[in-house]
């Protein structure tokens, strides 16, 4: 079927419905799932534990097929799963050129692709750091280069920062606006912290619990200029939140 | 902290002060428990056998010492090609897995003179014999190795475009890695003492060879010798694979530290 691509749509999810069997029983993970990812838009899907999000990532990510319904995947998709799934027997550098590897890139050339992208965010002096030797954060910056060196327009993050103490993650999510700000990406996040999700995102999914469908949207009004901890403690901030925790309950 | 360098110096010269005390023992009973010379030597007159008979016992620990290595590098080839294999192909699992298991039923000491009748008294025969009795724990190892790669790192090369053989060199052969190199480790203790059986079971050298002519002919001292070279060279052989264990896959201890 011809699909325009007028919209520019990165991704549309329609009608979008996911059962799977776990133990014997039926789950249905989605249920009339509606949502579209505009191009270079970022949208965060919010809710609860078990509302079928992770499924979600996996649908975009060509992992599993949706029971009805359809995705339409326009633009390629690189997923970062929930653990950094570094590997331990590579260096920070290799891991991060894995990406590449995994599509078919020779080594050494994976290698020199990687390596300007360490000294562009932060990483310098990382590179052949072993993955046991590198904190929470530093992980998973790792993974979040690896995704990005994938080269794929789309990012599929879930839960990316989810193992992480409330500092660190604060620092994370600074640093990951300012990757996306020099390399400017679709981002499709999961979450279930509201605060993540309107600290990194323009639009915000909030998803019912399980059988997941879309709730309620709200457009976060980000001041331009503001920086992160100027946005997270002004009053906007705070009103959208306010209708994020009632479109929740 | 402060007591642990000296509990370590403690660990380490503690199993040297056993094995001299069971030396001096073992020395004592050779003397004066009034058994003939011919029956039973000590450690003096092992050493002694060790400098008259030299050229005889490195002699025969070469041909052990090659029978066992190559058979052991023979069981590695075979064995990880089968645990490669068993992984890539269920058909091929359901068919391959239970001779394998059956070949480890069949004791390789009632196999080897049939082999030796089969194939000969060369060395074919006796690195034939040594692979066989080590490869079982090296599948074992390099199969369940396979399967214990992490299934989301397989699912992330996956959606990344990687086809089943990339897949297979970037994530699960290196995550096989520990499991795989412990099965070899496993196996390296038995390489010796397979060797061993074989030349028992019919050669013209070789320790096996010298313990089983030496034995009835009563050259006490010379067989013990070739024990303690064997045992000697087991150990080597055991250390060395721990040690090439350590140097590549230096993650697991860190694994193990973090736990």
């Amino acid at each position: 079927m011809y699909t325009s691509k007028q919209s520019l749509a990165a991704a549309k999810f329609a009608d979008l419905s996911l059962t799977y069997t776990s133990r014997g029983t039926p789950v249905v993970a989605l249920s009339g799932f509606d949502l579209t990812v505009g191009a270079g838009e970022r949208v965060a899907v919010v809710g609860p534990s078990g509302c079928g999000k992770s499924s979600l990532l996996a649908i975009a990510a060509g992992l599993i097929e949706p029971t009805s319904g359809t995705a339409e995947i326009e633009e390629a998709v690189a997923l970062m799963p929930q653990r950094d799934l570094l590997v331990p027997w590579r260096s920070a550098l290799r891991n991060a050129a894995l990406a590449l590897e995994a599509q078919g890139t020779p080594r050494a050339e994976a290698i020199a692709a990687a390596e300007p992208l360490f000294e562009r965010f932060g990483l310098a002096g990382f590179e052949n750091s072993r993955t046991w030797e590198l904190s929470g954060g530093m992980r998973q910056r790792v993974a979040f280069l690896r995704t990005m060196l994938a080269g794929r327009p789309l990012l599929a993050l879930d839960e990316p920062f989810g193992a992480l103490d409330s500092i660190t993650r604060g620092q994370m999510q600074e640093w990951l606006l300012g990757a996306l700000a020099a390399e400017p990406r679709t981002l499709l996040l999961v979450t279930h912290d509201i605060d993540e999700a309107l600290a990194l995102c323009s639009r915000v999914v909030i998803v019912t619990p399980r059988p997941g469908s879309v709730a309620a949207e709200l457009s976060v009004e980000r001041p331009e200029g503001s920086t992160r901890s100027e946005w997270i403690t002004s009053p906007e901030f705070a009103a959208a939140k306010a209708s994020a925790l009632e479109a929740l309950s | 902290m402060n007591d642990e360098p000296r509990s370590r110096t403690l660990r380490m010269l503690s199993p040297i002060f056993a094995f001299v005390v069971l030396i001096i023992c073992w020395e004592l009973f050779a003397r004066y428990a009034g058994l003939d010379n011919l029956l039973v030597s000590g450690p003096l007159d092992v050493v002694e056998a060790f400098g008259d008979e030299s050229d005889l016992l490195v002699e025969a620990t070469w041909i052990t010492a090659q029978e066992a290595v190559i058979g052991l590098f023979m069981a590695c080839v075979v064995g990880i090609s089968i645990g490669v294999i068993l992984h890539l192909s269920p058909l091929l699992r359901d068919a391959t897995l239970p001779v394998v298991v059956a070949s480890q039923a069949v004791p390789t000491v009632v196999l080897a003179p049939l082999l030796v009748i089969a194939f000969g008294f060369g060395i074919t025969t006796k690195i034939f014999i040594v692979a066989l009795a080590c490869f079982f724990p090296i599948v074992i190892g390099t199969f369940d190795g396979l399967r214990s790669a992490d299934p989301q790192l397989l699912n992330l090369l996956r959606s990344l475009g990687a086809g089943r053989m990339r897949v297979l060199r970037l994530a699960e052969l290196p995550a096989a890695l520990p499991r795989m190199l412990s099965g070899i480790r496993i196996a390296a203790t038995w390489a010796f003492i397979a060797a061993v059986f074989a030349e028992y079971a019919g050669s013209q050298g070789g320790l096996g060879y010298l313990i089983a002519r030496g034995t009835p002919s009563f050259e006490t001292s010379r067989v013990y010798a070739a024990i303690l070279i064997l045992t000697a060279a087991s150990l080597t052989l055991y250390g060395l694979m721990a040690l090439l264990e350590r140097k590549l896959v230096p993650w697991e201890r860190h694994a193990a530290n973090q736990r």
